[in-house]
């Protein structure tokens, strides 16, 4: 009875109950618009940082993390070490990678730039930099003279394919310097990346730092991302001695923190305004389930006249907030997937107001966003619109479960 | 044993700064199966002792009994079980639940008894029968005329098979051809079902039918007068 009641009396007012599922269903779907975007971005953003500057599981010199001192920090067997990573997790990747910094010149000019050293064909099945070739080509492995520059970069320097350019820093013995063609241009889209970065096989990077074997990274790359915990436990079970060997092995979340709290904040950040926007919703919601309520005070008497328990009022109450809310989120969660399907598959092109990429952290995340699953957070706001809608009906069940059914039978 | 026993009764409002004393001392007793009509003008205070027997309504002084039940001292919970149980009500505007079909609103207090729907069915189909309503058992409160909704009402009070009607002004809203037949069959129902009824009312009509007439005036019994042959 008190379903088929809670029922009747949300079509007694078509017009209005349709004004309050409205705005449940405007809130549900615009929370999955927003998180669903944005939680496609973090993933993006992780996604990237983890395959082109780290790994699921990361084993570099202790101390890189806060001082990326090329010499001071790295891992001298390299490949003893890759071996190792490779045995505790068959189905990863495993890559290595040098990072260094100098001046490069060319015949007419020279700039600032930063230089990934990495394994080429590796490197391919793990980051998006062969992708980003717009001329020439990527690199061949043991290709120690080979460079590929960023097109930004290549015009700084006035340099085309097959050109000289020499790459000058600090050697580990004294200052180093070493003659390479240019192989490719890459373009990202991110300006910090096309005008200051280059790429070079990781011989070269240990010619150039006369430090042979030795590379700054190994990163092991998971095939399946759920299984990060697992593997790094294994890479840990596998090196137990990395400590005494100078040695740190990180998980992704400490690898690429900076990254990974950009996203922490940024969410937070959106959970408090998608907050805000939610309880000026829930305000709608509750001033007309208030008026439904209130307006049959008189009716309320009359059934406590008749001997219905004011716990069973107050029940039948509730039950039309949860009904309306349930069929609201059910709704919100129909519409809700239905786009973020389409953004999912389609994404949203900001490219025309921020360009190709975006620099976060120094990974180039592309500036065409898509959409993805948050399955967690979309049930949890259709669980918050059926609350919300539950606790609107709160107060006027409390109230008309006090109600004297005298005075309120006298209600107009 | 009287079903009703009402002694001493007091009940003072207060409209503003005036105080206004409804009841002043009432004592009265009804036996079961009695038609009695609280009599009055206007203000007399009929409503407020009908509201007294109903356990709608607290008391300032004196006691109520309902079938030997003190009703002062009763939690909420006791006096709705009561309600629910042993009295049914009329009202002069119906109030019927709007969203709800004459079947349903016969079929209510019987889900608060808990009925089983055999049960339910059985008994709000032959009260219907009873009211005279076979065949309307799915309309609403809004499909129907002033006299079948009061009708709905005396069939929702008998529902339940309580031991006391109590009908406040019951043909106040219906003309005088409406309000004859249902206080016929009111009469009809307490002499075939011995249900005990209690009406407030100042209508002549009802007065002719009546056993007993209770005056009231100024909160106090002026006059009770059993009569014969009514």
């Amino acid at each position: 009875m008190v379903f088929r009641l809670a029922l009747r009396n949300l079509l007694r007012h078509k017009i209005r109950t349709a004004i309050t599922l409205v705005a449940i269903v405007f809130g549900v779907v615009l929370m999955f618009f927003a998180n669903n975007i944005n939680h496609g971005m973090y993933l993006e953003m992780i996604r990237t940082g983890i395959s082109e500057i780290a790994g699921h599981v990361v084993i570099q010199g202790a101390g890189w993390q806060d001082d990326n001192d090329p010499l001071e920090y790295r891992v001298t067997d390299a490949d003893a070490v890759a071996a190792a990573m490779a045995e505790a997790w068959p189905e990863g990747t495993v890559v290595q990678r040098s990072f260094l910094g100098g001046l490069i010149t060319s015949t007419s000019n020279s700039a600032g730039v930063a230089v990934t050293a990495v394994q080429p064909d590796l490197e391919a099945q793990v980051s998006s930099w062969e992708d980003r070739i717009v001329e020439g080509a990527w690199l061949e492995p043991g290709d120690h003279r080979g460079i590929i520059l960023g097109v930004e970069l290549a015009r700084t320097l006035d340099v085309e394919l097959g050109d000289k350019v020499v790459l000058m820093g600090q050697g580990r013995e004294d200052v180093s310097s070493k003659l390479f063609r240019v192989r490719g241009l890459f373009k990202t889209g991110a300006a910090a990346l096309d005008g200051a970065f280059a790429i070079v096989e990781i011989s070269a990077a240990q010619k150039f730092l006369e430090d042979d074997g030795a590379v700054t990274q190994v990163s092991l790359h998971l095939q399946d991302p759920l299984d990060d915990d697992e593997a790094l436990a294994a890479v840990q079970a596998a090196l137990p001695d990395a400590e005494a060997r100078g040695l740190e092995v990180l998980g992704w979340k400490v690898a690429v923190e900076e990254i990974y709290q950009f996203t922490v904040t940024d969410r937070r950040t959106n959970n408090t305004s998608l907050s805000i926007i939610g309880f000026i919703i829930a305000l709608g919601i509750l001033n007309t389930l208030l008026m439904s309520v209130m307006e049959r005070m008189k009716e309320f008497g009359v059934m406590l006249a008749l001997g219905t328990p004011p716990a069973r009022l107050r029940g039948l109450i509730v039950m039309e907030g949860f009904l309306i809310g349930v069929i609201g989120a059910a709704i919100g969660l129909g519409l809700g997937t239905w786009m973020t399907h389409y953004f999912v598959n389609h994404g949203i092109d900001y490219s025309e107001m921020m360009g190709d990429s975006m620099d976060v952290a120094g990974v180039a995340v592309s500036t065409h966003i898509y959409a993805a699953w948050d399955w967690p957070s979309m049930m949890a706001y259709c669980a918050v619109a059926i609350l919300l809608a539950v606790a609107a009906t709160l107060y006027p069940a409390w109230k008309a479960g006090r109600l004297k059914p005298v005075e309120s039978m006298r209600h107009v | 044993m009287a079903i009703i026993e009402v002694r001493g009764l007091e009940r003072t409002y207060e409209q503003g700064t005036l105080k206004v004393h409804a009841l002043r001392g009432v004592d009265l007793d009804i036996e079961p199966g009695e038609f009695t009509v609280l009599m009055g003008p206007s203000g007399s205070g009929k409503t407020t002792l009908l509201n007294q027997i109903g356990a709608l309504d607290i008391p300032d002084a004196g006691s109520v009994k309902v079938e030997g039940r003190e009703l002062s001292g009763m939690k909420k919970r006791e006096l709705a079980a009561l309600r629910r149980d042993r009295i049914g009500f009329v009202f002069q505007a119906y109030n019927l639940i709007p969203v709800l079909t004459a079947y349903e609103n016969a079929e209510f207090v019987l889900l608060m008894q808990g009925a089983k729907a055999a049960t339910r069915k059985q008994k709000v189909m032959q009260t219907l029968a009873d009211v005279g309503l076979t065949g309307m058992e799915h309309r609403k409160p809004k499909e129907l005329s002033g006299g079948q909704q009061q009708r709905v009402a005396v069939a929702r009070a008998l529902a339940g098979e309580p031991a006391l009607i109590l009908a406040d002004e019951p043909t106040a809203n219906l003309d005088s051809k409406t309000g004859y037949e249902l206080i016929e069959l009111m009469k009809k129902l307490n002499e075939e079902k011995g249900v005990t009824f209690v009406f407030a009312t100042h209508d002549p009509k009802v007065m002719e039918h009546a056993r007993r007439i209770v005056r009231l005036v100024d909160g106090k019994i002026e006059s009770d007068e059993r009569r014969n042959g009514a």
